[in-house]
């Protein structure tokens, strides 16, 4: 998290040169204008669809406006259900998950738990399960009549009756939560460690034990970060839909981002695309004014400040007797959030038919299911896809906010705050609306100009590089603060045009900045599946994450596993890659 | 003579065919293989083989066109296993005609090339099991006409539009996954009034319904023993309030999947096909049809405009012929819909609906009754709490 306001002028900044030439004047200006359009278009298309009530996007006219799909959604929708299911999912998950990470964060940095280098490694690692195949492993465990635990348990107890009932507002809650805590650990680490720890040992002096130090003086002085580190996972939480989607939609407890896709994944007939716009246009402005208070706080950070620049070494609690539980507790964190879902789909991967554990299930695993994904295909189509959307997404938002993040911090453009608001609105703005707005941009664009952006791998990359472009300039920026502009000032009186000083100067210097947003970009392009589900458009621009979707609609379960498998694995070789740059824990957290 | 089209064709080959009136036409010898390998009577093989003649006589000029277009894409409910199996056989033929067939939901399959059709431009080219959608296909003049096939005429004509533009593709049969180990023979039930009635003992949530009205109980509103009104004030209430399904968001291949660990004791409705996969794995399943037992017809159809017209062409002709109909009943069970494959095993599990009543939906059901039994039917299945 980049608690800074990456617009604040730095004072080292040296004033716009007045005899720069014409296109490095208009280049600033080019940028502002490009991401605008980028961000702003779709949110325009959006709303303006919102009120159409035309039966099709493309049907589309100025004659045919008006309020009736906000007062279907409110009356007809009961969005006013989803609005409240939205708010206790959010703030439940986001309690559980950050208080969690909290937990996590101070044994590993401000206790003496035994193995805390492996909890420190280990805890991000979650990052590498996509939210499908968390959500997936949990119903293959709690489902309330087929779960694997629940059934072992009503065997075993002989009762109907089952132990756990993950289609609930609590499942939801649960597995949201425990899904939010790799990020919010990476970003409570930091503030652990770099917390002057004079103020507990006054407290200590003053005759405090060490708990109620720790919970009247840790403890405050941590509360103006976690509710940042809250608050911007309240927005992660707001926008999730791989949970909600596959744990929540089959009992009917919808979120505003199932309720939305709802709307619009309709079997048999067309379906009420204003209704779903209508709905969309509610969830964006829950998240947009969710999304001020963030920047609002954040901005004020310096407030709350307790980290100085001074050398020590905070003092680590003796846990005593509580040491062994500790680690166990902490490996039980493990143990569910990545052992746990590996082992269910590993399991459901190999067994002949999709059955409960039993030593005869054990005696019978057959690797066909590997093989008959490896035959389709379809799966090789679909990894290229993934590849090449992955890579690009990648590179495009990496170049794009190493030059945002350039204009913000290294100069003194008029229009760098409204820049830096422009870059970091995406933030807000939910996958599966940000998908539903492209579409119907989209839809529009083809009708106008004859061209086949709807159904392409070019309108995915688009999507998520809007998308992931909050991210990958706040990282950048916290990033570039840190490069003195002496440096730059040096290579420029030497005569060094900006492009040359761009990449002879920034770029060897923010290269694991660079790598890292690039491998974080990538990792991420993989997970989300709610923008590609809207977008995507079968063989063409089908992605895995959208064929998991289908796979696990289809009740194909057995190559849902075989091919979750094979992703986790790449996906943990990439979040260890994404360890070894050091990205994530130097500029305090995940970008 | 064994056909020769197995190797690619080179622009010589292309130009002698495109000389010939037709393109030659003999069973290939990797379908032959295949439909022996699959325990295809014999018979019916040769039958099929000297069909391809008149069937697969599909002009040059076509091929030649074909050649020249991009992949066909189009969105299936075949699994991508059983595309596996039958695409090779067919490009075995037509190595010049390229496919991309995803399987994906019916609002990906049908729904959204609709959309992106009325939009001006096609994300797919060949339209697969659109039944719930027909009428908004009918509407907005989507389908261009395929009556000019050579396998055309192998489709009863109740099984085809009678403007030329859809055809049945197969027949699917169905009913209900059991779990055997739960489940008792005797427990099952003979009609689906049975069914339903209040002494039913898969009361209470042991059957699990996917939201498929179209699937099943279209066959029993326009059958003279159930009808309109009588499905409307006693058979679908009695389905709902007294038999007490779970109500589920799956689709079809969950309903298959979820009575094999228990999450409900009977799936509905479940294909013949599809369910005789799952079977073949050993897991503890069974299916069972209560008269009359529901069977219809997949559509198959192909947008105007489409870049990809003559491999369209190609691709449907084969399917529709005895050859491409067969060879899709080995690889994943799929019933030929073709006037002279309806023979006794033709289809998978069908002894389980052997002598039994079939209750077949009908092209007027469909175009004209699907939107009077989807307004009952969305209206009780949302008052029971059916996901959306």
């Amino acid at each position: 998290m980049a608690q800074i306001s990456a617009s604040q002028p730095d004072p080292a900044v040296p004033a716009a040169r007045g005899g720069r030439n014409l296109p490095a004047r208009i280049f600033p200006w080019a940028v502002l204008i490009a991401i605008a359009a980028l961000v702003m278009a779709p949110v325009f298309s959006l709303v303006v669809g919102a009120f159409s009530l035309s039966r099709l996007p493309n049907e589309f006219s100025l004659d045919n406006m008006g309020l009736d799909n906000f007062r279907a959604v409110w009356v007809e929708q009961r969005i006013d259900r989803v609005i409240w299911n939205t708010a206790i999912y959010v703030t439940g998950a986001t309690l559980f998950g950050v208080l969690s990470a909290a937990l996590l964060a101070w044994l590993v940095e401000r206790t003496d738990m035994p193995g805390r280098t492996w909890i420190y490694a280990g805890v991000p690692l979650g990052i590498a399960v996509p939210g499908i195949l968390h959500a997936i492993a949990w119903v293959l465990l709690l489902s309330p009549r087929s779960g694997f635990v629940n059934r072992a348990w009503m065997d075993l107890v002989g009762t109907r009756e089952p132990l756990f009932d993950i289609y609930t507002m609590g499942g939801l809650i649960f597995a949201e939560g425990l899904r939010l805590v790799p990020v919010a650990f990476l970003m409570l680490v930091p503030l652990m460690r770099s917390m002057d720890p004079a103020l507990e040992e006054a407290a200590a002096a003053s005759g405090a034990s060490p708990l109620r130090a720790t919970r009247r003086i840790t403890l405050a002085l941590l509360l103006p970060g976690l509710l940042a580190i809250g608050i911007f996972q309240a927005i992660t939480a707001i926008e999730s839909f791989e949970i909600p989607g596959v744990l929540g939609m089959p009992v009917n407890l919808h979120v505003f981002s199932t309720r939305v896709f709802n709307l619009i994944d309709n079997i048999g007939t067309i379906p009420a695309f204003g209704q779903a716009n209508a709905a969309a246009v509610f969830y964006l402005a829950i998240a947009l004014v969710i999304s001020m208070f963030y920047l609002r706080l954040v901005r004020h950070s310096d407030r709350y400040s307790v980290i100085t620049g001074k050398a020590y070494t905070p003092r680590r609690l003796r846990l005593g007797r509580w040491r062994a539980s500790a680690l166990v507790l902490a490996l039980a964190f493990l143990f569910v959030t990545i052992v746990l879902p590996f082992l269910v789909l590993l399991y459901v991967s190999l067994v002949n038919y999709l059955r409960p554990p039993s030593l005869d299930a054990l005696m019978n695993l057959t690797t066909r299911h590997y093989e008959t994904v490896f035959n389709q295909p379809r799966v090789a189509r679909t990894v290229a896809n993934t590849i090449w959307v992955a890579l690009m997404t990648a590179t495009a938002v990496t170049v794009l906010s190493f030059i945002v993040a350039h204009i913000i911090v290294r100069t003194r453009f008029r229009g760098r705050y409204v820049l830096d608001m422009l870059s970091f609105l995406p933030h807000a703005i939910p996958g599966i609306v940000l998908g539903l707005a492209l579409f119907w941009l989209f839809m529009q664009i083809d009708r106008l100009t004859g061209a086949s952006s709807f159904g392409s791998l070019h309108a995915l990359v688009l999507g998520f590089t809007i998308l992931f472009l909050s991210y990958s300039v706040r990282a950048m920026s916290v990033a570039m603060m840190q490069v003195h502009p002496d440096l730059e000032d040096a290579a420029r009186l030497s005569g060094a045009p900006p492009w040359r000083i761009a990449l002879r100067v920034f770029a060897p210097l923010l290269m694991p900045t660079l790598v890292g947003i690039w491998i974080y970009v990538a990792m991420l392009s993989v997970r989300f599946i709610s923008l590609p589900l809207i977008l995507s458009q079968g063989g063409r621009n089908e992605v895995l994450g959208v064929m998991i979707w289908s796979l696990w609609d289809n009740g194909n379960v057995s190559s849902v596993g075989a091919i979750g498998i094979m992703l986790m694995g790449v996906m943990f070789a990439i979040a260890l890659a994404l360890r070894m740059v050091g990205f994530g824990g130097r500029a305090g957290g995940a970008p | 003579m064994r056909a020769t089209a197995t190797r690619p064709l080179t622009g010589p080959a292309l130009a002698l065919l495109a000389m010939s009136a037709a393109a030659s036409a003999e069973m290939t010898g990797e379908a032959r293989a295949f439909l022996e390998a699959g325990g295809i009577d014999p018979a019916l093989i040769a039958q099929a083989d000297a069909a391809t003649a008149t069937e697969l006589a599909i002009p040059a000029e076509w091929l030649e066109k074909a050649a020249a277009e991009g992949p066909v894409e189009f969105g299936t409910n075949d699994t991508a296993a059983h595309v596996a199996k039958w695409l090779p056989i067919f490009n075995a033929r037509y190595p010049q005609v390229q496919v991309v067939a995803t399987e994906t939901s019916g609002a990906a399959r049908a729904v959204q090339p609709l959309l992106a059709f009325k939009s001006g431009q096609l994300v797919r080219h060949i339209v697969i099991s659109f039944e719930g959608s027909l009428q908004d296909y009918i509407e907005a003049d989507a389908l261009a006409e395929i009556d000019d096939l050579p396998a055309w005429e192998g489709v009863p004509p109740d099984r085809r539009a009678a403007d030329g533009t859809f055809a049945g593709m197969q027949n699917t049969t169905w009913c209900l996954i059991y779990n055997t180990d739960r489940v008792r023979k005797d427990e099952l039930p003979a009609t689906w009034w049975d069914l339903v009635s209040e002494d039913s003992p898969l009361k209470g949530g042991r059957v699990g319904a996917a939201n498929r009205a179209q699937l099943w109980t279209l066959n029993l509103w326009i059958h003279p023993d159930y009808g309109p009104e009588r499905m409307t004030n006693e058979f679908l209430p009695a389905f709902f309030n007294t038999l007490k399904p779970q109500l589920r968001s799956e689709g079809v291949g969950g309903m298959i999947n979820l009575p094999m660990v228990g999450e409900f004791d009977v799936g509905l409705p479940t294909p013949n096909d599809e369910t005789a996969e799952a079977m073949a794995t050993g897991a503890p399943v069974d299916w069972h049809c209560p008269e009359p037992v529901p069977q219809y017809f997949n559509l198959i159809g192909m947008f105007r405009n489409s870049p990809t017209h003559y491999s369209s062409k190609v691709l449907i002709n084969w399917l529709l012929s005895q050859e491409g109909q067969l060879v899709r009943l080995v690889a994943g069970g799929d019933g030929p819909v073709h006037k002279d494959l309806q023979v006794p095993g033709a289809a998978p599990l069908a002894d389980r609906f052997a002598g039994k009543e079939i209750a077949l939906r009908t092209m007027d059901g469909m175009l004209y009754e699907l939107p009077k039994l989807y307004a009952v039917w969305n209206r009780l299945w949302a008052e029971a709490g059916g996901p959306k």
